[in-house]
């Protein structure tokens, strides 16, 4: 239902949405777990010759596990792994972006920790510890020639981690009506010793050694909510929020590498991030006693300026449609299907990188457009 | 039969499962108010094609001319001509020797070599022998004429418009050039270069031209050289302004459309910012060792000083002092500066210039800038790169009110020089005037490689677009060949 839930309560999920309601739980002990795929593409017009080229993105697999136990009327505990952040982008070796970026793979989970209490009758609060674990792999090509046609390249991979939190509040103003707000902090991704392995021609080793570590840190942003909710009647509900993301923390990406020469230095690569916003809206249908849909909406505001933009994270605004149904096959066994569409608006955009007044020079861009398609699964339990 | 319904509704989801983003396509490129349908490009080496100090059948195919004109095929352009070299001449190439000899060399490529010293590296290296005999080469042309390209290597403004140029009669008192003469009009071979461009009759023309007018006085050393620059006043064939308004009449008398490139400042070129004033690398035992040669002349000096012979800050810049590490080269100073009984020599300043063919053997293995100065014919000093930047100057005021004159395109190529001494970026890859490491200039340091060749393109198409109204596509530069590696 647009993948809101800050202003009602959703069940385990809440855990992630907002974890002030970890409470408003009937059930002592909630489950909840599943996972999508996503299927996407991006594509990039070169306005000069009109030539496209088109992602071949892996299938993303996030997934999700939220599970409360209700310690008494006032406490309850939580956990929930989830996967906020993740991205596949695979661009391929010779398409004419690849001293940009041929692919790229981030992944991270969020191990989360959680604590509610009911403060009031009205207001509940809850915080949640964040533990982040990730791993990331870039290649990208590198511009020397040898005589048997060998592509230069970097590989870059490593795991990172950090540490943050989940808060949220929720004031139930009247028996229709709730608020809530939550603010999910960012997390530095500290990323040490990993590997970078550079593949040149031999004479070219001297200079950029074929293996050397790097360490590099992967600011992820914070969110902040405020989303409300209204039982319209018993069968619907209607919520909205709106999410603040400051993505501004993404100034530049990085390499701090441990062997440095005088033909090789740190990579300084800018990515000047705007902080963004996303608009969501959502409706909730108890069909009968057993199923429930849901349906919604979002628009997702790109942080990516239009002179920053590096297709090795294409995101334009992006309109999202959702869908959701689920189903109580007992009092304690429910099965959610969902559905997502994003349309990802075209944009005509460069990434001038280092190369802000240059005349002569060629940024890499043109027309990009994406879509995605992501059906996913998930089993509700409770006892 | 109920459930099939249920099926064909859910077909349009399925359809739009495998619907891919789609991009409405780009307007055909026009060639707006210009006419591509014989372009026809005059100029020297750089228009020729020339790279790695050689001209060859590959360089020919991917001068900026020949990656110029694939793009305005694009946009109404026809087909390109060249006057391509045959044979050995055409696969490694047909130079000039770097040592003087008057050989016809092959190109370099980059190579492993041993030194003086037998420390083997790896640098620039020619591509095979020299060519036993000049002679195959001055009828080395495999196309008829006319040609899209009348760029003659080595060839000063004025030289486009001296008659008998391409005449193999002249090659033996130097007035005529060999690379004219390969592919000079058979049935009138005292026609000058711009008589034959414009008689193959042009609806569009490059021009870029004045380059070697400042160039070969540079290569040579400046003052000790035997090439002058080309001065500004005097007659067409002989005044830089005279010469080039005369050759713009001539392309422009059937009123074509055309393109002027400017001079850019060949002072910044890797062949003369590669061995730099101060790459002498000494121990701390060599450099106590050679400023104990040093101490008499040192002596010798500090006497002229307080005899009143030379001043001591002439004094001071005549000194000779060396430390452990890296230190200016012993060069040899102007002739006016020296003091009887001593040699003339001085070392060197951050604005010397060390051109890029000076023998690295006697660099390392005959005491060349440390036991004795660096011949003079090798450096180019503070006079002499002031003559060749006011002279680049000069020439580039007439260029440029040439082509307001005209009413043609200007492309400045010596600001796209300026902007690659701090690096200039294409789709990712970042190129600079770095001698190798670069990756823009060819292995002799002065021509630009094919990359550097398309970067040129571009900048025409740049320029054509904005004057012409056209849209002509760029090319993406990264996709051809610059410094290969072994």
């Amino acid at each position: 239902m647009g993948h809101l839930g800050t202003g009602f309560y959703l069940g385990a999920s809440s855990t992630f949405f907002n974890p002030a309601m970890m409470g408003h739980s009937e059930n002592k002990f909630d489950l909840e777990f599943g996972g999508s795929g996503i299927i996407s593409s991006v594509a990039f017009q070169n306005q000069m010759t009109g030539d496209v080229s088109r992602t071949d993105n892996p299938l993303g697999t996030p997934f999700y596990l939220y599970g409360t136990y209700k310690i008494n009327d006032e406490l309850t505990a939580g956990l929930a792994v989830y996967t906020p952040f993740g991205s596949s982008v695979v661009w391929g070796d010779d398409w004419e972006g690849r001293h940009l970026i041929q692919d790229i793979s981030l992944q991270a989970v969020f191990i989360q920790p959680t604590i509610s209490i009911q403060a009031s009758e009205k207001l509940s609060l809850g915080l949640g510890f964040v533990y982040a674990t990730g791993n990331v792999e870039i290649n990208r090509a590198l511009a020397f020639q040898n005589s048997n046609n060998i592509q230069s390249g970097a590989s870059l991979s490593g795991g990172a981690n950090g540490y943050g939190f989940n808060f949220g509040a929720h004031y139930q103003a009247t028996d229709k009506l709730g608020i809530g707000v939550t603010y999910r902090s960012g997390v530095k991704m500290e990323l040490e010793d990993g590997d970078a392995e550079f593949t040149v021609p031999t004479p070219v080793q001297a200079t950029v050694p074929p293996t050397n570590t790097f360490s590099a840190t992967l600011p992820l942003p914070s969110t902040t909510t405020i989303g409300i909710s209204y039982q319209l009647n018993e069968k619907l509900l209607i919520s909205a929020e709106y999410s603040n993301i400051n993505w501004d923390v993404y100034e530049s990406l990085d390499f701090d590498f441990e062997t440095n020469t005088d033909g090789f230095q740190d990579s300084e690569n800018p990515r000047r991030y705007e902080s963004s916003s996303i608009f969501r809206l959502g409706f909730q249908y108890m069909v009968n006693d057993k199923l429930t849909a849901r349906i919604g909406g979002y628009y997702d505001e790109s942080p990516i300026q239009d002179d920053f933009f590096n297709p090795e994270t294409p995101n334009s605004d992006n309109l999202g449609l959702t869908a959701g149904l689920s189903y109580l096959f007992s009092d304690k066994l429910a099965i959610d299907a969902s559905f997502i569409y994003i349309n990802g608006l075209e944009r005509e955009s460069y990434y001038t990188g280092n190369n802000l007044n240059q005349d002569f020079g060629d940024n890499f861009g043109g027309k990009y457009k994406s879509s995605s398609f992501i059906p996913g699964i998930g089993v509700r339990y409770n006892f | 039969m109920k459930n099939l319904h249920k099926i064909l509704y859910l077909l349009p989801l399925a359809f739009a499962f495998s619907c891919e983003p789609e991009f409405d396509d780009l307007p055909a490129p026009t060639g707006g108010s210009a006419d591509f349908t014989n372009y026809v490009a005059v100029g020297n080496s750089l228009t020729a094609g020339y790279q790695s100090n050689a001209l060859s059948a590959d360089g020919q195919l991917n001068s900026f001319p020949a990656i110029l004109s694939a793009q305005m095929k694009l946009a109404g352009g026809g087909e390109h001509t060249v006057p391509l070299l045959t044979g050995d001449y055409g696969s490694r190439g047909a130079g000039l020797d770097l040592l003087g000899q008057n050989l016809i060399v092959p190109e370099l490529k980059l190579d492993y070599s041993a030194d003086c010293l037998g420390e083997i590296s790896l640098g620039p290296t020619l591509d095979g022998m020299p060519y036993g005999s000049a002679q195959g080469f001055f009828t080395s042309n495999a196309t008829p004429g006319p040609y899209n390209n009348y760029a003659v290597p080595g060839a000063k403004s004025f030289h486009l418009l001296a008659p008998g140029y391409g005449n193999a009669a002249n090659l033996a008192n130097n007035s005529a050039n060999p690379y004219y003469v390969r592919f000079a009009n058979p049935s009138n071979n005292n026609e000058t270069v711009v008589a034959a461009a414009a008689s193959a009759n042009p609806t569009f023309f490059s021009l870029w031209i004045g380059n070697n007018d400042v160039l070969g006085y540079a290569t040579s050393g400046g003052d000790e050289g035997n090439e002058q620059i080309t001065p500004i006043a005097g007659p067409a064939g002989v005044g830089f302004e005279a010469t080039y308004n005369a050759l713009v009449a001539s392309l422009t008398a059937n009123g074509a459309n055309g393109i002027l490139a400017n001079i850019p400042d060949i002072t910044s070129i890797p062949f003369f910012n590669t061995i730099r004033w101060n790459n002498l690398e000494l121990t701390a035992a060599e450099a106590t060792a050679l400023n104990q040669a040093y101490a008499n002349y040192n002596a010798g000096i500090d006497q002229a000083v307080a005899g009143g012979a030379l001043t001591e800050n002439q004094g001071n810049l005549k000194k000779i002092n060396f430390s452990a590490g890296n230190n200016a080269f012993v060069i040899n100073d102007r002739p006016g500066r020296s003091v009887p009984g001593l040699p003339n020599i001085r070392q060197a300043l951050p604005r010397d210039l060390i051109i890029l063919s000076t023998p690295q053997d006697s660099l390392k293995c005959a005491g060349w800038g440390s036991q004795k100065g660096i011949p003079l014919n090798y450096v180019l000093d503070k006079t002499e790169t002031d003559a060749i930047k006011g002279a680049i100057d000069s020439y580039n005021s007439i260029i440029k009110q040439a082509a307001d004159n005209n009413n043609l395109a200007f492309v400045d190529t010596k600001a796209i020089l300026e902007e690659m001494e701090k690096g200039l970026s294409f789709n990712g890859v970042t190129y600079s005037t770095q001698f190798i490491s670069g990756g823009a200039f060819s292995l002799d340091g002065v021509h630009p490689n094919t990359v550097g060749y398309a970067i040129i393109a571009n900048a025409h198409i740049d320029a054509i677009n904005s004057k012409y109204g056209s849209s002509i596509p760029k090319v993406d530069v990264n996709q051809y060949e610059g410094i290969v590696f072994p």
